[in-house]
């Protein structure tokens, strides 16, 4: 060796009890250097002595007893996560917040009313709103009504966001300054048998007039910096050092947010923002995604287009194909007509960019990869990168025509667990319910995929959305389909190189690899050797992000979440 | 032909009238809106969706005094931003005499509608959903927007089937099957380029009392207008006869005497009604006048507490 590779800035060696690379060339190391935040080599003790030799390096032994891994990477979330728990979490599974605390885990309506009124209590101001968020109905066999919540406040506006975010409730006096009791004809307003007002509200209009009753706490806003700031935080919980924000206006307020963070020296991700199509005209959305690639830094990724097509599954607004809704519900919405959705979809592809299109119900699937076919035979363009997001309907049949077109497909394998049960019972029935996010069918049939969590629609953790499609256990304990089961080793390339492959950041992050960014997740056990059954129980000490230390909020002796009770012996449906 | 009623300088009660104009993409929503406002004597807010059936006519659209204001799409799961609710406040701010929504092409015209009705400071107009005359049955037999245009004509007061001009016998006759199935009882107006006489639309109380009444228009074989120039009428009866008027008269204005409590101003809209004490009225008696589809409905007698004598 003549001369080193640089002598500008200092080399700092991690030494960790096992380094899963992800990189197939070098899957295990122990040591990796690191400098100027990106890896600088990758080896074992000897590889280490030699370095040592050469480099003017310190050794960091903090990690000796961890295991590393590349940091995660969430292909498809929102950073409203870090807004949304400016308020209260009422969720039936426990869930952590940012700060590393624990709420949730409401397992009956008392338990919820409790709740609120413990936080009720803490309120001064008596004209102050209560808001509260993640209460999800499917879990209770009793209905919430504005009773219940009168008995929390008959003078404080209550609004409690369902997890679904298509239903609220309020209570009277929500309804009394919102002008809505007696309102016969608006259907949004949900009554009893006895044409009460429940409390309940649906629909747009309703919705939007009870935000309007509690003012700045329900306000929508752009992105904001506080916000990215909290996101971070929950990000280094989880080991994600790579996530997506995968809807934004991305006008020139939310770019200067993301911006300003990005270069903050202690932010702890590298975030993607979408482009959220249907925000803005054809024309000017295509100006602005052209004019945004421009933009950005080693920790801002621009240029991604995310289109919306229909609605959700749980919501019964995704639309489905013959036969539908298994309990006989209505097909669902589109966001956008099909005609316009098509014209969109091939203005931006002919645009050279890059679209993640949600799509949840296998009419909408179809329907994409239909529209994307015409795109990719009109304008060939290799390495599209184009990615169905969710994709839960989606059968074997559109997996080969993924296939063909080189289409992506972001699983949403969190809903296994959450809403397995509703999936299998009342939405899709049993059939179609076990061969929901189809993970077995994409890998089987070539597809390049990634799996995620959609946060704020269900918790940020990786190593949770990968314990799912592991084991497609639902909330009952029931394996919903395990013919599409994931090996362990599939499920963590899904969460690190797969997904960095969809954001088009595969040569920067998703594995550890000679001048990559030094990005990492710090485990107490090496999630390829627990039990498949006890991947979520790995634990996240922190991450480190471009060389830098984060350490996780959630308390060493903390239970991991959700509280999942898991059957002594699983039923296979 | 008698002359307009004299009412057209008086102030608007406080309640900005909304119309909801609905109906699939190519069904000429964004045409109806531009007549609307190019005829419009009164300031008119409107709402635009950014994905419009082509571009909305930039002249009478976009170059006037803030009054537009553009609706933008967002993820259904997450849309609370930039929905109708927010365009509609602003829309408000800028104190126009009548507000118009244009809702998208999947939009449910019916549930665009629910934020006038619970909106202090507005009340619902119209929901006026429309459908192609040359697409229609075709688009019903579409699984992809089948169910979501059938689903558009729920809740309307008037459906306009239009593009007649274009459809040709065998499509029109399928089109017209369509929507009685679709919205039995429904009035249905048959318009080339969306032309509907406009005092039918104009929810203000100025515009339809201060447009000649009785002129001959293209659309009289759709259309009748009505006079009802009568007494003081007792309460009870005036409100069980406004409660059972046919659905097909689409509008109802003007004054009314009460008896024994004096001048009100009525405004019916397809079966929704209120009647405004105002002491304002510079005649008395009862002056109203109306449109809908029925030739010969005997208002006069219906008002009167006889309805037994109505037209048909
Ligand atoms: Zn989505
Ligand atoms: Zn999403
Ligand atoms: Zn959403």
């Amino acid at each position: 060796m003549t001369s080193s590779p640089a002598t500008s800035s200092a080399v700092t060696i991690f030494k960790a009890a096992r380094i899963r690379t992800m990189n197939p060339n070098r899957p295990l190391a122990t040591h990796v250097a690191v400098r100027d935040g990106r890896i600088l080599a990758v080896g074992d003790a000897s590889d280490c002595a030699a370095w040592q030799a050469t480099w003017d390096c310190t050794l960091d032994e903090r990690f000796a007893e961890r295991i590393l891994m590349p940091g995660f990477v969430e292909a498809h979330g929102h950073t409203m996560e870090g807004s949304l728990w400016n308020n209260l979490f009422l969720g039936y599974f426990k869930r952590t917040a940012p700060d590393g605390h624990v709420e949730g885990g409401l397992k009956s309506i008392e338990a919820v009313v409790e709740r609120l009124k413990e936080e009720e209590a803490k309120l001064t101001d008596p004209d102050q709103a209560l808001v509260a968020w993640g209460f999800d109905p499917i879990y209770y066999s009793e209905r919430m009504t504005r009773k219940h919540l009168d008995a929390v406040s008959a003078t404080r506006p209550i609004v409690i966001m369902h997890a679904s975010l298509h239903l609220l409730n309020v209570n009277t006096p929500v309804m009394e300054r919102g002008n809505m009791l007696g309102q016969s004809n608006v259907e949004g307003i949900l009554r009893d048998a006895e044409g009460v007002e429940t409390g309940e509200l649906q629909e747009m209009a309703a919705m939007n007039m009870a935000a309007r009753v509690v003012g700045e706490a329900m306000a929508v806003r752009d992105v904001d910096a506080d916000t990215l700031r909290t996101y971070g935080r929950a990000s280094v919980n989880a080991g994600v050092t790579t996530t997506t924000d995968l809807h934004q206006r991305l006008n020139d307020d939310s770019l200067a947010a993301f911006l300003a963070v990005t270069k903050e020296a202690d932010f702890p991700i590298r975030i993607v923002p979408a482009l959220g199509a249907i925000q803005w005209a054809l024309d000017e959305g295509i100006a602005r995604a052209t004019e945004l690639k421009t933009q950005g830094n080693d920790r801002l990724y621009m240029g991604l287009v995310k289109i919306m097509t229909d609605g959700s599954i749980q919501g019964f607004t995704g639309r489905l194909k013959w036969p539908g809704y298994h309990n006989g519900a209505p097909n669902g919405l589109w966001n956008v007509p099909p005609a316009q959705l098509k014209a969109m979809i091939l203005a931006y592809h002919e645009a050279g960019m890059q679209m993640h299109c949600h799509v949840n119900g296998d009419q909408a699937s179809e329907f994409v990869i239909d529209v994307m076919e015409e795109a990719l035979t009109k304008a060939p363009r290799p390495d599209h990168r184009h990615v169905l997001q969710h994709c839960q309907m989606a059968d074997r049949a559109q997996f080969r025509r993924m296939k063909a077109l080189g289409l992506s497909a972001n699983l949403f394998a969190n809903h296994i667990f959450y809403w397995g049960e509703q999936h299998y019972a009342l939405t899709m029935g049993p059939d179609k319910a076990r061969r929901m996010d189809a993970c077995g069918t994409a890998l089987a049939e070539g597809v390049q995929f990634s799996v995620h969590c959609d946060v704020p629609v269900t918790p940020l953790n990786p190593l949770f959305t990968a314990w799912c499609a592991v084991n497609r256990l639902t909330s009952e304990g029931r394996i919903m389909g395990p013919e599409e089961c994931l090996p362990v080793e599939e499920a963590l390339k899904a969460i690190t190189i797969g997904a960095a492959y969809q954001l088009k950041l595969d040569h920067l992050v998703g594995s550890i690899e000679v001048g990559k960014f030094a990005d990492f997740a710090v485990l107490d056990s090496d999630p390829a050797e627990v039990e498949p059954m006890k991947l979520r129980e790995v634990r996240v000490l922190g991450t480190i992000s471009a060389g830098q230390w984060y350490e996780s909020a959630i308390p060493a002796d903390q239970a991991p979440v959700p509280d999942v009770t898991i059957p002594d012996a699983p039923v296979p449906a | 032909m008698t002359p307009p009623l004299n009412v057209a300088a008086r102030p608007a009660p406080g309640l900005i009238p909304v119309t909801v104009i609905g109906g699939f993409l190519g069904s000429g929503k964004t045409t109806l809106v531009n007549r609307i406002l190019g005829a419009a004597t009164t300031r008119i807010a409107v709402l635009v969706n950014d994905f419009g059936d082509i571009n909305v006519d930039a002249a009478l659209i976009r170059s006037d005094d803030g009054l537009t204001l553009e609706l933008s799409g967002g993820c259904i799961c997450c849309s609370m931003a930039e929905g109708i609710g927010p365009a509609l406040v602003a829309a408000m701010e800028k104190g126009p005499d009548e507000i118009l929504i244009e809702a998208s092409g999947v939009g449910e015209p019916r549930r665009v509608a629910e934020f006038a009705l619970l909106e202090r400071g507005l009340k619902l107009d119209m929901v006026v959903t429309m459908a192609n005359a040359v697409e229609l049955a075709a688009q019903l037999d579409d699984p992809l927007i089948g169910d979501t245009v059938a689903r558009q004509f729920d809740g309307a007061d008037l459906v306009v089937l239009n593009h007649v001009d274009a459809a040709g016998d065998a499509r029109l006759t399928e089109a017209r099957a369509a929507l009685r199935r679709l919205a039995p009882g429904k009035t249905v107006a048959e318009t080339t380029r969306a032309a509907l006489p406009m005092e039918l639309l104009a929810g203000s109380t100025l515009s339809l009392l201060s447009a000649p009444q009785g002129d001959p228009m293209a659309h009289d074989h759709v259309f009748h207008r009505y006079r009802v120039d009568t007494g003081p009428l007792p309460r009870p009866a005036l409100e069980a006869a406004l409660a059972a008027l046919p659905a097909d008269l689409l509008r109802l204005k003007g004054w009314v005497e009460i008896a024994g409590e004096g001048p009100a101003l009525l405004q019916w809209v397809a079966g929704r009604w209120e009647l405004t004490p105002g002491s304002d009225a510079q005649e008395t008696g009862t002056h109203l006048v109306g449109i809908g589809t029925q030739p010969d409905l005997d208002l006069t007698e219906m008002l009167s507490g006889n309805p037994l004598k109505a037209g048909q």
